[in-house]
This record gives structure tokens, sequence and C-alpha cells, in this order.
């Protein structure tokens, strides 16, 4: 990965919290105090902390914070369910006769489904779904997915983020690619976040922010006698500007982005319902959005999807599918609600690694298949199913099959969402031209 | 940051002489004793070709192809402490810390006495033969403070908190690291451990985890591949994972194909191994019916009315294993054993530990790879001599510095670095730090999401959020922040006499973690901070935690 090399080494400090302000990592009471005696021992006792204020020790050199202006850019936001989700549990073809005799245990009773269109039916578990449909705010695209045949988690996913299925030397990732080719100067840390603790391969290529929560985004100074924050930053930048070419542009984007993000992580905690599972990993985006960050593209990994066994009856709310559909549908509608006016400017996308085979097997779950769903939620949605379907009886070997190109999907969001970009740059080798596009934005 | 221009500022034996004595006035907990051991009865400071004395016993077979490999052992000529060697290569100073960082999580004094002592070959075989390394004190830790990670199934599951089984194996991995005296056993059960990966992430997976991780991959991580692949094959964690163990072939159904994709894809022959979709099918129906005696207790069962030999009845091989009249389980056994020994598997396995050990440049072609595959093959899936072509070679002498730390090995090596100390009656708070900070680094043992393991690429571990995670925990460390291990001790790791002043403060701390000097813009920026100069005098209520802090940020303290 080639993370920006220009950027300056020389770093605004402006916003990082002065030494008084600087947060320890959370103690069990007594703990900090015991350290504090413990170093401070043997030490006159009575050294009080102004003993410590000669220069350098503890003045920082934190400039006048200089608040930007929030960010009134779009978002796309691309949640990957790893493991292969079952796009036929999702958005159930109920009005295929087929679907229900292929999964006598596990498909979606039409009874239970929710309406969509004469064909397909939400999963009974996704009612904050079916009410972004419903408000014209949710697309669906059955059939989606790669050309690449291959049914292997860590090839189809590799593949699929690269951008480019046919091509596994690619080195960078489709996100990554578009970022780079829509570069804003100056460069913003937080153009690219990505919400957990490593990144997606989709984001190689480009500098993007990774986190597993918002309070991680914080510089601890090592005790408000030693070092302030500035101060540390400061001494960061220093020594990381030489030092091994591996941790310079991670260093450095590091130390940009505990300015950028200045007191946003001071309230980092979600609010108390707040939904468990998959929730977590959609809290920090949407408070580092819905606080005018520049975040342009943002990523989480939503895992669990690799269901081979016990799916469970979708109408049992403690099956394993319908939990999992449960826990991505309120997490959806939570992220939603939290961003409050920012919503319209940000727009999801929903995919996977590929979908799940027709027919269940011998333990009551389904093998690895072919074609997925996507799902297309918020801003700028054009709302209803879109893209090509054909009947359950026309598989790719036992498969759904791939009728529409998944990067038609994220080509046209990026086109008519975000930034102006040469396309053939991020998809390379791929035509993603407007006629091809299924429609999925308004 | 290369260690050949590092040359020393001050002479090798007079470090040693200041760890020795950090040492002495820091060996106070009795856990903390044995880790402190060997220098003291040794020639201190004396490299030699000779192999390690005794380590004969226990391990596997000679090496015996090592040392016709294309990519020989650079000359094991002896350097003089104190001068500088001529070649890089040769056993010196530059090449025992590029061991103690790459095979022994960190440059720790008794780690570089130890190699002084054997040399870089004595002291990986060695370290191979681990066995023969008296250990007690980290057992003794592990026992003490984490007993799930050494419970049978039932006894966890019989537990008032079985879901702290995950934690404390989680724990005694980094104590086993940390303090214990097998650095290079520790590194490639975590090797194993992520080849063989499993998330221990749901019941009954959590009971079954710390057996897995005994009796799979610390009892095989230096025997032969194909007992490590059967006996994983035939586990109950591996078994319950990867849904082999309710895999069956006897409805209408076909059997489930998830584990029988991984072991091709992940844990053999890899993707483009020569194997396909049919295939797949085929090894799904070959192994189906090997399922879990007991959910509760564990074992292996095979269960011969879940069974199929599906299309491979009918004739057919699958990568050139046919059943030959074999059939149920032992058909299975036959074909792991098959798999095990494959070409592909053999220079797979060894380009893999390649990357591991040496770096990302490493191609399979590369003769270094090839030879080690050879080595694996030529003593039947045998790991040590696979394992040892790759350490000896002149590949992996020359790479020093190449490879970031991941997160365990960037905790372990401040908590090293720090000279912590464990300590028993805060063994629970140790463990909530550990896994907690594990958590956030996103490398806590044995919980990476998918088969796959941790990736083992610099690119994955490198990113602005990772580094002010990185330097979060450094600073949280250097203050002494972690219950549990009360360590940190800025004093004692200054050394005793104190510094005389600032800039020998900052070289202490320097000579203590990184085992070799800072660069020039670290140690400028570090002494800036101070606001002093280097020769103003140290004063003993300095915050010396403030400068241990930089030092374990530094860019030297993330590379390995």
């Amino acid at each position: 990965m080639a993370p920006d090399p220009t950027s300056d080494p020389v770093h605004d400090l402006a916003g990082a919290a002065s030494h008084d302000t600087a947060v320890a990592v959370p103690l069990a009471p007594g703990m900090g105090r015991r350290r504090f005696l413990t170093v401070a021992a043997g030490t006159a006792g009575a050294v009080c902390a102004t003993a410590y204020l000669r220069p350098g020790w503890l003045v920082g050199t934190a400039h006048a914070a200089e608040v930007a202006a929030p960010s009134t850019s779009n978002v796309l936001v691309v949640l990957f369910l790893r493991g292969g989700a079952d796009g036929l549990s999702l958005l159930a073809p109920v009005g295929d006769p087929t679907y229900p005799v292929q999964r006598p245990d596990i498909a979606v009773p039409a009874r239970a489904a929710l309406p969509v269109d004469a064909t397909f039916g939400l999963h009974p578990a996704a009612p904050n779904l079916k009410r972004l449909l419903d408000d014209g705010r949710l697309a669906v695209v059955p059939a989606a997915g790669s050309p690449n045949p291959t049914r292997s988690h860590f090839e189809a996913q590799d593949l699929i983020e690269k951008g480019t299925p046919t091509n596994a030397m690619t080195v960078d990732g489709w996100l990554g690619r578009y970022l780079r080719a829509s570069a804003t100067t100056p460069a913003a840390t937080l153009r690219g976040y990505s919400s957990g603790p490593g990144l997606p391969a989709s984001t190689r290529g480009a500098t993007v922010v990774a986190s597993p929560d918002l309070s991680s985004l914080r510089l601890q100074s090592t005790e408000r006698w030693a070092s302030s924050t500035a101060q540390m930053s400061t001494a960061l930048a220093a020594m990381y500007a030489s030092g091994a070419s591996v941790l310079r542009a991670p260093a450095a984007s590091g130390l940009d982005l505990v300015t950028a993000v200045g007191s946003v992580v001071d309230d980092a905690e979600p609010p108390a319902d707040w939904p468990s599972g998959f929730g977590p990993a959609l809290w920090p985006i949407a408070k580092l959005v819905s606080a005018g960050l520049p975040v342009e593209v943002a990523t989480a990994d939503l895992g669990g999807w690799d269901t081979h066994e016990e799916m469970g009856s979708a109408t049992d709310r403690n099956g394993r599918m319908s939990k999992l559909v449960a826990d991505l549908d309120a997490s959806l509608g939570a992220f939603f609600g939290a961003l409050g006016p920012a919503a319209d400017r940000v727009t999801v996308v929903v995919m996977s690694e590929f979908g799940r085979r027709i027919a269940q097997n011998g333990s009551g779950g389904l093998d690895h298949g072919h074609g997925q769903v996507m799902l297309v939620a918020g801003g700028g949605v054009s709302p209803g199913v879109k893209g090509a379907w054909v009947p359950l009886t026309d598989t790719d070997d036992g498969d759904v099959r791939v009728l529409n190109d998944y990067r038609l999907v994220l080509a046209e969001v990026l086109a008519r969402r975000m930034r102006p970009v040469d396309m053939s740059l991020v998809f390379p080798g791929f035509d993603a031209g407007a006629p091809r596009w299924l429609g999925v934005t308004a | 940051m290369d260690p050949g221009t590092t040359t020393d500022t001050e002479a090798p034996s007079r470090r040693t002489l200041d760890r020795r004595s950090l040492l002495v006035a820091g060996g106070v907990a009795v856990v903390a004793a044995a880790c402190a051991a060997p220098s003291s009865t040794s020639e201190p400071a004396s490299p030699s070709t000779t192999p390690a004395p005794g380590p004969t016993t226990t391990t596997t077979r000679p090496p015996a192809s090592t040392t016709t490999t294309a990519a020989p052992a650079a000359p094991t000529t002896p350097g003089t402490p104190g001068t500088p060697a001529v070649d890089p290569l040769a056993d010196g100073d530059a090449q025992f810390l590029h061991h103690a960082r790459r095979l022994a999580f960190s440059p720790t004094p008794e780690v570089l006495v130890e190699l002084r002592r054997l040399g870089t070959t004595g002291w990986i075989d060695s370290q191979l033969a681990w066995s023969t390394i008296d250990d007690s004190a980290a057992d003794a830790m592990v026992a003490a403070g984490y007993p799930r990670a050494l419970w049978t199934p039932e006894r966890i599951a019989d537990d008032v908190t079985p879901w702290r089984a995950p934690f404390d194996l989680a724990t005694a991995t980094v104590v086993r690291a940390t303090w214990g005296r097998r650095p290079l056993y520790e590194l490639l059960v975590d090797f194993w451990g992520n080849h063989l990966n499993i998330d221990a992430n749901r019941w009954p997976l959590i009971t079954h985890m710390p057996a897995f991780h005994r009796d799979v991959i610390r009892a095989h991580a230096t025997g032969t591949f194909s007992d490590m692949l059967v006996a994983s094959a035939q586990h109950p964690a591996m078994l319950i994972y990867l849904d082999q163990a309710s895999s069956r072939a006897d409805g209408d159904q076909p059997p489930i194909e998830n584990y029988a994709r991984e072991l091709l894809e992940l844990h053999t022959v890899g993707l483009g191994g020569g194997y396909d979709e049919t295939d797949v099918k085929e090894v799904a129906y070959l192994l189906s019916g090997w399922t879990v005696a007991d959910a509760r207790s564990g074992g292996f069962a095979f269960r011969s009315d879940w069974h199929d030999m599906g299309p491979l009845a009918a004739g057919g091989d699958v990568l050139g294993w046919a059943p030959g009249g074999l059939t149920g389980r032992a058909a299975g056994e036959s074909f792991l054993r098959h798999l095990a020994r494959h070409p592909n598997t053999a220079n797979r396995l060894a380009h893999k530990a390649a990357v591991r050990f040496i770096g990302e440049h490493v191609t399979p072609t590369d003769a270094v790879v090839t030879s080690a595959a050879k080595a694996y093959t030529d003593n039947d899936t045998a790991i040590v001599p696979m394992i040892r072509t790759l350490l000896t070679s002149s590949a992996f002498r020359s790479s020093a510095n190449l490879k970031a730390r991941r997160p365990f090995e960037y905790l372990v090596a401040c908590l090293r670095g720090a000279r912590a100390r464990w300590e028993p009656d805060m063994a629970a708070d140790f463990l909530w730090y550990c896994n907690a900070r594990l958590d956030l680094l996103g490398q806590r043992p044995h919980r990476w999401p998918a088969p796959n393991g941790y990736p083992d690429a610099n690119r994955a571990w490198l990113n602005a959020g990772a580094m002010v995670n990185r330097w979060n925990l450094a600073s949280e460390i250097a203050r002494g922040a972690w219950w549990g291990a009360s360590f940190v001790d800025p004093p004692g790791v200054l050394g005793n006499p104190a510094p005389a002043t600032v800039g020998q403060a900052v070289d202490r701390l320097a000579d203590a973690v990184l085992g070799e000097p800072l660069d020039a813009a670290s140690r400028r920026a570090i002494l800036t901070t101070t606001g002093l100069t280097q020769d103003a005098p140290w004063e003993s209520w300095y915050p010396a935690n403030s400068l241990l802090a930089y030092v374990l940020q530094s860019p030297q303290a993330q590379m390995r």
C-alpha cells in the first residue's frame, strides 16, 4: 500500500488536547495513585506538580484551535457481511415456487415476509429495512455479485474488494483507488475511515484510518505531571520523520488523526439502547459523520454469516439466521437515527463475498453459493428491487446466478453520490458506464 | 535502524554489566526470578560455535538436509565483543540483536547473554530442543493465575465461570511469551496456532480450545505436520469450528463442505494447489461421519452410519490420492497424511514460515523456501528441519528489521522492555488488561474471526489508528498503569548507580528496551521534551516513566 508520501511531516497541533485535559484510560480506583506513589517514592515526597513546570517537561506547544467548517460532503458507507450472507433469507423470493421446496426448514414463509413486490419479501426480522423501503430509501439488488466463480471465502473477498474479480494480481482495493483518484487538497486524514482494528482490502492504496472504537483515536499522555499530549505529538512527529519507512506514513497519519478528531471523541460512548451485535461497529461512523468530520468513505465488517448449519426457522426470533438479520436491521435503523440531519448525506451499501446455495444441506444450513443480495440504503436512493432476476430453476450449479455485476452498483453510487472520478481507474478493465447501471440511485 | 550502523557508542561488555546489575536490583518476585536465570552461570560474553550443550534428547529427528541446502548458514566466526563485526552476517552483536528481536520477542539481557554463549546456531538448536529448557517459572505462573488454560473441556464446562477459559488461555500465551524461557517455541506455537486457526467465540468451542491448543498445537509444534494435521482433524474444537461435527451423508442432502474446503485451501495445498470444486465435494463425502464423541468431554468419533464415501467409492482421485481399498476412518486418515506430504503443502508451509520468520519479500520459488520444503519432505513432514533451514539461512540473517511487530509481539516487547513483574495476587487484573488491550490492537490470541489466522503483512497492522493505539499502550505500560504487572520500575530500568546525566538516562533506557542505541532523531526528540541538555545532571525525581514511554513508542521499538 502506498499511503500519501507527500503529507507534511510537520504536524499542525491545532486542537490537540493540552496536558490538563489528556485523559488516561479508565483504571480501577486507587491504581493510578498507587503507581504515582511507587514512582515518586524516594524522591522528595513533597514535590508538587508545579515543581515540574519547567519548560519542556510540561508545557506543550499547542496552537490555537482551528475550527474547521463541518463537512457537507456525501458519505459512502460500505458494510461487508463476512462469511457469505444468504441473500435468499435477507430478500426472500417468496413468489418463486422452487424456493420453499429447496428449503423445507429454513425458507422465509410467504405469509411472514415483509412485502416488497410480487416475487420478493424481506425477512420478517427486518422491520427497519422495510421502513427504509417504504420511505423511499432502500434499493435491493438480487442476483448480484462477482463474475468469478470461486466459492472460497478468502479468494472471493479478496477479489471483490480489489474490484478486479478476474485479476488477483491487483495490489490495491476499489475504495483505495477511488480515494486516490478523487484526492482532495489538502488531504483530509479522515476521508477514509474503517471501523474495526484493521483495514479491509478494499481500502488498500489510500491512507485510511482504522479504529475499533472512538476513544482509541485519542493520544494519551503519560501522566499529567510528565508530558502533555501536545508535547508527545511533537516528539512522535520528530521520531517518525526518520525511522523505518513502513512506519513513516502510518505514524504521520496517526498524528494528523489525533489532531483532526479533537474533542469529538470525548463523548465516545453510544447511548444505552444502542444495538449490541453489529451496532458497535456502526457507532463510530455515525458519531464522526454527524459531528461534521470530513469522513467520506467508511467501512465496517459484520461477521458471522457463514451459516453452514442450523439456520433455524425464519419465523423463530431465536433462530440463528433470524438473529443475524435482526442484528443487521436494528443496527442500520439505529445508525440512520443517530445520523440525524446528516442522514441525507449518507449512502450505505451492504454486500458480502457471495450468497449461499439455493438448497439447504443435511444440517439445516447452506453451503457456499454464488449470487448474493446487495442493499443500497439512505440518501439519493431510488427504492425497490433493481437489476435482473431469473427463477430459481435457472441456476449456476445449484446456486443463484450472478446477473448483476456488483461493480455496477458500486460505480453508480460513486458516480451519482460521490466526487467525480474516472471510473476506469476504480474498476479497471470493466465497463461501468451509465447505460449499464441498475438504477439504484434517484 | 540498520543494526550495522549502530556501532557502539558503548562497549558491549559494559552494557552487559549494566544489565546484570539491573537484574540484581530488579529480581524480587519469586516468579520473576527464573526468567533472569541462565546468564549468571556462564561466561558472559564469549560467542561460541559449539552446539548447545545437552539439548539432543527429546526432539525429533536430526535436521538432516539442512547442511546441504542452497541457503547455507552464514559462517559462524565469532565476533569479538567490542569489535565491530566485519561480516554483518557473521555472529556478532548485530546478529545477536537480530535473532533476539525476531526469534525471542525482544533483546532482553538474558537472551543476549545466551546468544553470545551459544552462538546463533547453537542458540536456535537449544531453543528448538525446548523441552530441555526449564520453564517451570512460567508454568507456575500459568497454573497459579490462569488455570483454565490447562483444564479439560469437562472441567471448564462445569466451572462457574467457563467464559473465563479463552481469557485464561490468551493471558497464558502472553505470560509464556513474556516471562518464559522458550521464546522460539512460543513463536512456533503462535505460527501453527494461526495456521490451524480457531476462533474460540462460542459454546462449546470455548471449553475445547485450551485442549486443542495443548494437544494439537503445542504438542506437535516441533513434531511432524502430518501428526498435527490428523490431530487437528480429529479434535472436537476443529470439528465444531468448521461444522464437520454435524456433517452427515446419510440423508438426501449432501454433507457440509466447510472443513473439506478449508483443509485443502488453508491447512494444506492451498488455493491453486491442484484441486477443484468437485474435489471439495468429494472430500466432504470422504470425511463424513467424522464427529465429536461427546460434546462435553470431547474425543473423536467416526460414525459409520453418517458416513458415505460418495463419488470416490466409484473411482477417481483427489490430488493423486485414491481410496485403494481403504474405507471409513482409515481412508480419511490416509488422505490427510497424503495431503501433509503433498509437494504443494511442503512448499506452501515453507513459504508461509519464511514470510513469518524472514519477511514478506520472500517468494515461493526462492531458494530458501525450496530448501526448507525439501527438508520438510525429506524428513517426512518434520517441522524442525524445515524451520532450522529457514532460520540458519543467509536470507534470515540478512533480514534484520524488515518485519513490524504485530500487536501481540509489541505488547510482549513493551512488558519485557519495562522489566515487568507479574503479581500473583493481581492475576485477574493482568488478564483484563492483556485481553482488553489486545482486543483494541486487534490481536487477541485465538480470536481472529476466520480460519486463516492473523494476517502476517506489515500493512495489515500499520495504519493511523493502529499507531495511536500502540503509542497509547506504550504510555500506559510505561507509567505502570497495569494492575497485576506492578513491574515498570524506571529507576530499576535506568540502572544502578543512577545515571549521571539526562542523556545517559535516555541511553540506558534505550539499551534496556531496544538492546541498541536510539537513532539520532529519536534521541534528539526525546531530549527535546525534557527541555534540558543531554549533559544536564539527572535528578532522581525526573519523570523517568515519560522517557521510558518515548523509548517504547519509538520507531525502533515497532520493528522486530
